[in-house]
């Protein structure tokens, strides 16, 4: 896990350096931290695997090829990498081919049989449980909804039978407790 | 503008969560570009959504990244992915092939040594072979040196076979001198004595006007060809064969003589 390594400015600078310059060794990097999480993001919204599979090697021909479009003081690597994969996911499930079994009919499934609930028991890392005890169940929710899922606070507000104030107002809140767990300080002092 | 109450609206988680309309991100862009501290918000969000996505990753199937690899072109060599922080051992194909041709490289040093090993081994042998071959060889030399100096006294027409029959101590023993005075060469076949005891020896003396000379002691070598070089005496008229003490005696024990024989 590259999440406890306070240097990670410092591999998406050096990701970015290296896929700039072709080396191979900033893709191979690029996989080894970020492919997990662009590949969950890809997974929300593309169910099957293979697609999301084929969609995670599309972004990553993308990051190969565009680098020089990454401007560092807009915003950081991941953000760009993440929106990528947002895009290309939107690109799929708008292609005629796609079947839309993603969104509107795995919605009441992701509801009321929230896998989020179980993801906590798989979760051994201590520091992890740690994270998720500082957020609520709708917080979490919200959160996975919005962030891997790729709904909308519209749609999140639909789908947790919420107001859209609330879901806005929780978003912010999760996102504050997650910046204060999170921030480099808090998450040297959780996992260690 | 009021910056704070901008930074508080929850535009910016939107923004990032990718949920705002084509103008709202225009806005925010906007925004960061002039407010540090808007940029800075949308600094402390990203690295904790970063973070937070990070963790709950799913990992992708293997062989998403040699698919990726396969299709661009290499600058330069992947061998450095050691390097990288946070890596997995053995989740990455190129970890796996970087070791995979450690592993061959270390296989082929060590079949290469033990192959070099086994040679170095089995040039030792050929050349203890060859050292063994070439003392053989000697060895045969000589002996056939010997054999043909034998066979040249005994061919001469000018030799002289003297056959010493056995005394009532070896009834059975015979034994011969070959004697060629021209050529003042003499040769001894003892091949029918019987094997002396260990401590004992037989010497050979030959007789001028009945006082014996000594002609030394000699052992039975059957290998040897049965043909003994021994000294030419002039004006020999008999030869006899004495047991002796080990090392030979200055006279001979005239109780032990086993064979005797006249010259002509």
């Amino acid at each position: 896990m590259p999440t406890s390594n306070p240097s990670s400015e410092d591999l998406s600078q050096k990701i970015v350096r290296l896929i700039r310059t072709r080396d191979r060794t900033g893709l191979v990097l690029l996989h080894d931290n970020y492919s997990a999480a662009l590949y969950r993001i890809l997974l929300e919204r593309l169910p099957q695997a293979e697609v999301a599979q084929e969609a995670l090697q599309d972004v990553l021909m993308k990051a190969w090829d565009n680098m020089d479009q990454y401007k560092e003081g807009k915003g950081r690597l991941f953000t760009w990498l993440a929106r990528i994969a947002r895009n290309t996911a939107i690109d799929i499930t708008r292609s005629k081919n796609f079947k839309q079994d993603g969104k509107t009919q795995t919605l009441p499934d992701y509801v009321y049989n929230d896998s989020n609930l179980s993801e906590d028991a798989r979760i051994n890392d201590p520091g992890l449980r740690n994270v998720l005890k500082t957020l609520s169940q709708d917080e979490q929710r919200i959160i996975n909804l919005l962030y891997f899922k790729g709904y909308t606070q519209k749609e999140a507000s639909e789908a947790l039978d919420m107001p859209l104030g609330t879901v806005k107002t929780r978003v912010r809140k999760a996102i504050s407790t997650l910046r204060s767990v999170l921030g480099d300080e808090g998450v040297i002092r959780l996992l260690f | 503008m009021d910056i704070q109450a901008y930074i508080s609206s929850g535009i910016l988680e939107q923004y990032l969560l990718g949920d705002t309309t084509t103008a709202e991100t225009a806005d925010v862009e906007r925004m960061a570009e002039q407010h540090q501290e808007v940029r800075a918000e949308l600094d402390r969000i990203e690295m904790a959504l970063e973070k937070y996505a990070v963790m709950y990753g799913t990992p992708p199937p293997a062989g998403t990244l040699t698919a990726v690899l396969d299709q661009v072109t290499p600058t330069s060599s992947p061998a450095t992915t050691t390097e990288k922080p946070g890596a997995r051992p053995g989740t990455n194909p190129l970890t796996l092939v970087t070791g995979l041709l450690a592993f061959i490289g270390l296989a082929a040093a060590i079949w290469f040594f033990l192959q070099q090993r086994n040679t170095q081994n089995d040039l030792d042998q050929a050349q203890a072979n060859l050292q063994t071959l070439q003392e053989d060889c000697n060895e045969i030399r000589e002996q056939n040196d010997q054999l043909s100096r034998s066979l040249d006294v005994l061919s001469s027409q000018n030799t002289v076979p003297v056959r010493m029959e056995g005394t009532p101590n070896a009834p059975d023993a015979l034994a011969t001198v070959y004697f060629n005075p021209s050529d003042q060469v003499a040769l001894l076949s003892a091949g029918s004595l019987p094997t002396p005891p260990d401590d004992m020896t037989y010497q050979l003396w030959a007789l001028i006007d009945g006082n014996p000379v000594d002609m030394g002691i000699f052992e039975i070598d059957p290998a040897s060809g049965d043909l003994i070089s021994v000294p030419f005496i002039e004006g020999a008229q008999a030869f006899a064969v004495t047991l002796e003490t080990a090392g030979g005696n200055p006279t001979p024990n005239l109780d032990q003589l086993f064979v005797i024989g006249n010259v002509g």
